[in-house]
């Protein structure tokens, strides 16, 4: 008897532990119960590169200078993307996050109302228009605080073009001459990820098949074809012509063993985004490098993918206080005298009015953006599912040796196969 | 006539933790998941529709879904017959130690307490670095590049590797399997004049028979649900060559914006590992001492 009701207890108790357990929290406030009007909110920040983050940890401990009552906390892991859109699924909305404002996703979380609408705040006239004009959603309105810009290039190491006497090419042709120069001297003309083919597709693509963005976009929607398009079938010759002066363990090579490789010299030239240049000066402070674009058949052809990087948004979702936190937040980012110091210690280009980009070997490349052509990145015109679908599509192409006519076929079937019906 | 009752019903309120956390944790997320299979959902609208079986015909037409069950059928075919093979081997052959035992067993399990994704990265520079190097010693046009960059041995590599860690547990409860087969019946063998195998075949094989289907339930359905291995060492690449079914639901659940079509894919990988499972528990129970 005794026994059986010790027994009974201890299962009653074991069972109250797991309910407590399963109970949800719901007091207000936070860990600083001893500032109560103190507030902590998370900020979700996708980009994990250390001098992004490095920049970002810096400007929140001056933020917190001046508001001693907010507190950032900086939130960064490993395959963002996916991990925020599982986060918009479940409901659990980083009251402050960044993403990418031009692309279909962003617009189809705007469109359900899960994100706080910016557009009449004063910061908006801060930024360069040319970006701003990339990330309106459907509804016209402004979601996010863009902050800086990206892009695809070519990254060259400017000791080996001096030794070797060899200028920057302006036209693909050029460009060609270029790597024969340099894989006649015994040295990797140009190192390629194609492994991580993803962004290597979408610099080539854009670069040598002006409009094939849209082409793309016109098959996703059930209208015309890729199989049989010149501009195609040279960008798939041109793709593969590069292979040829390439690092021979190519398709075993990702994008950070790409950029440590450039970083130790091992290779001329490499496509790179601009969100390479952290890594490659964390793993070679002292190697000089500079960018152009990667050429077309004439300068007057070259066009650049360029797009809004990770931009500022809040959720509607968020408690109102929370929300007016981040806002302070955005308020003081946007500030030209922090954006400043953001860019100089992230090193990517800014664009928040009255900033100037400190790193002059890549300000060829920035004027040329500003001047030339420029397109955003695949996602803000196709589906990101069919985008990443080509990758390996592309992967495909290369690896098989297939003839480019093959690959463009191949390319109409992907895009039609994870098409939205 | 109380105590009585008091003590039928402790034993009940001991099942009853578990019963709630499984009941709140998996039975009800696997019939949200089920009903989610039936919708147009994208994982990110606040509304979406009853669309029937419409997202289990697409899988039914999607060459991609039944290229990745292929990939997994094969990922977790090698990986079965690596991880038994290897595991009963070592452990026959950790048992016969006469020195060092505890040493030994403990060497073999450590790959066991490493996480998958630690280890993926650490085999990828592997390949990547040493392989290439041996290649072009060896002069050997296959192994010029890290094996993870070609479509035919990409696959292979990633199960070596997963096998490389998932032998230590096997191998575990294979020594405890075989440390219950009495010693007498080994006597009595070779008094008989049996031969080592046949030890092995009539007496050892009997009594490790229930320990088998533990491991190989554990096996198949770590094969089939395979992710952080492929994920991490390929991607799923290159061309989808490793792209197992765990990946391809992650891939379109969180990055294609198909939620429900993802769901539509777990279902159906739910279902082929409860009737493998069943089939399987079925064929081992029969034979062997229990």
């Amino acid at each position: 008897m005794r026994k059986s009701a010790k027994l009974s207890i201890i299962a009653v108790l074991l069972l109250s532990l797991v309910l407590t357990a399963c109970g949800k929290d719901n007091a207000p406030g936070n860990e600083n119960s001893g500032k109560s009007d103190s507030i902590k909110i998370e900020f979700f920040q996708q980009q994990g590169e250390e001098a992004i983050q490095n920049a970002y940890r810096k400007v929140i401990a001056d933020f917190t200078k001046e508001y001693p009552n907010i507190i950032i906390d900086m939130n960064t892991v490993p395959d963002p993307v996916k991990v925020l859109t599982s986060r918009f699924a479940t409901n659990d909305i980083p009251p402050l996050f960044t993403d990418y404002p031009t692309q279909l996703q962003f617009k189809e979380k705007v469109k359900n109302g899960y994100i706080e609408n910016l557009s009449d705040q004063p910061f908006i006239k801060n930024i360069n228009q040319k970006y701003l004009d990339m990330t309106p959603a459907d509804d016209g309105g402004y979601y996010s605080l863009p902050y800086a810009r990206n892009y695809m290039a070519v990254y060259y190491n400017i000791d080996l073009f001096e030794q070797n006497g060899v200028k920057i090419p302006t036209t693909y042709e050029e460009f060609i001459e270029v790597c024969k120069q340099f894989q006649s001297k015994g040295i990797t003309p140009i190192y390629l990820p194609l492994k991580d083919v993803g962004h290597t597709f979408q610099a080539t693509n854009i670069a040598f098949a002006p409009g094939g963005v849209e082409e793309m976009s016109k098959v996703a929607n059930g209208e015309g074809q890729i199989e049989g398009n010149q501009v195609f079938l040279d960008f798939a010759k041109k793709l593969k012509e590069l292979t040829e002066y390439a690092n021979k363990d190519a398709f075993g090579v990702s994008n950070q063993m790409m950029q440590e490789a450039f970083a130790n010299g091992q290779a001329a030239m490499i496509i790179s985004g601009s969100y390479g240049r952290g890594n490659i000066k964390l793993a070679n402070p002292d190697l000089k490098f500079g960018a152009f674009p990667l050429p077309n058949d004439t300068a007057e052809t070259t066009t650049v993918l360029s797009g809004v990087n990770a931009s500022l948004s809040i959720s509607a979702k968020a408690k109102p206080e929370e929300k007016e936190a981040a806002l302070t937040f955005l308020k003081y980012l946007a500030r030209p005298e922090v954006a400043q110091k953001w860019s100089d210690v992230s090193g990517e280009p800014s664009i928040i009015n009255g900033t100037t980009y400190g790193d002059e070997p890549l300000q060829p490349l920035l004027d040329f953006i500003d001047n030339g052509n420029v397109h955003d990145w695949m996602s803000s015109k196709i589906p990101s599912a069919i985008v990443t679908e080509l990758y390996a599509t592309t992967q495909g192409y290369l690896i098989n040796n297939d003839t480019p006519e093959q690959y463009l076929k191949n390319i109409d079937e992907t895009i039609k196969l994870n098409a939205v019906k | 006539m109380i105590s009585k009752f008091l003590e039928r019903s402790t034993y009940f309120l001991f099942t009853l933790p578990a019963v709630i956390l499984y009941t709140l944790f998996f039975a009800y997320a696997v019939f949200v998941g089920i009903q989610y299979s039936f919708t147009d959902w994208n994982g990110i609208s606040a509304q979406y529709n009853y669309i029937g079986f419409h997202n289990y015909i697409e899988l039914w037409n999607n060459p991609n879904f039944k290229q990745s069950l292929i990939v997994t059928g094969k990922y977790a075919g090698m990986l079965v017959a690596g991880v038994m093979i290897l595991s009963l081997i070592l452990a026959l052959s950790l048992n016969s130690l006469k020195k060092f035992q505890t040493f030994t067993k403990s060497v073999y399990f450590l790959p066991a307490m490493i996480s998958a994704v630690t280890i993926s990265l650490i085999w990828d520079q592997l390949f990547v670095r040493v392989i290439p190097p041996i290649g072009e010693a060896l002069n050997v046009a296959a192994l010029f590049q890290s094996p993870l960059a070609h479509p035919k041995y990409a696959l292979i590599a990633v199960v070596v590797v997963n096998i490389w860690q998932a032998v230590a547990l096997p191998t575990l409860i294979f020594i405890a399997g075989l440390q219950s087969v009495p010693s007498e019946l080994y006597e009595a063998g070779r008094i008989d004049g049996a031969s080592t195998f046949n030890r092995f075949r009539y007496i050892t094989f009997p009594y490790l028979m229930p320990t088998i289907t533990v491991n190989m339930v554990l096996a198949i359905k770590s094969g089939i649900t395979s992710f952080d291995y492929a994920y991490t060492l390929t991607g799923g690449g290159p061309i989808k060559s490793t792209n197992v079914i765990g990946i391809m639901i992650y891939n379109d659940a969180f990055q294609n914006l198909k939620f429900a079509m993802a769901n539509a894919e777990s279902v159906i990988l739910f279902i082929i590992i409860a009737v493998l499972s069943f089939i399987q528990i079925k064929i081992s129970s029969k034979g062997g001492v229990h």
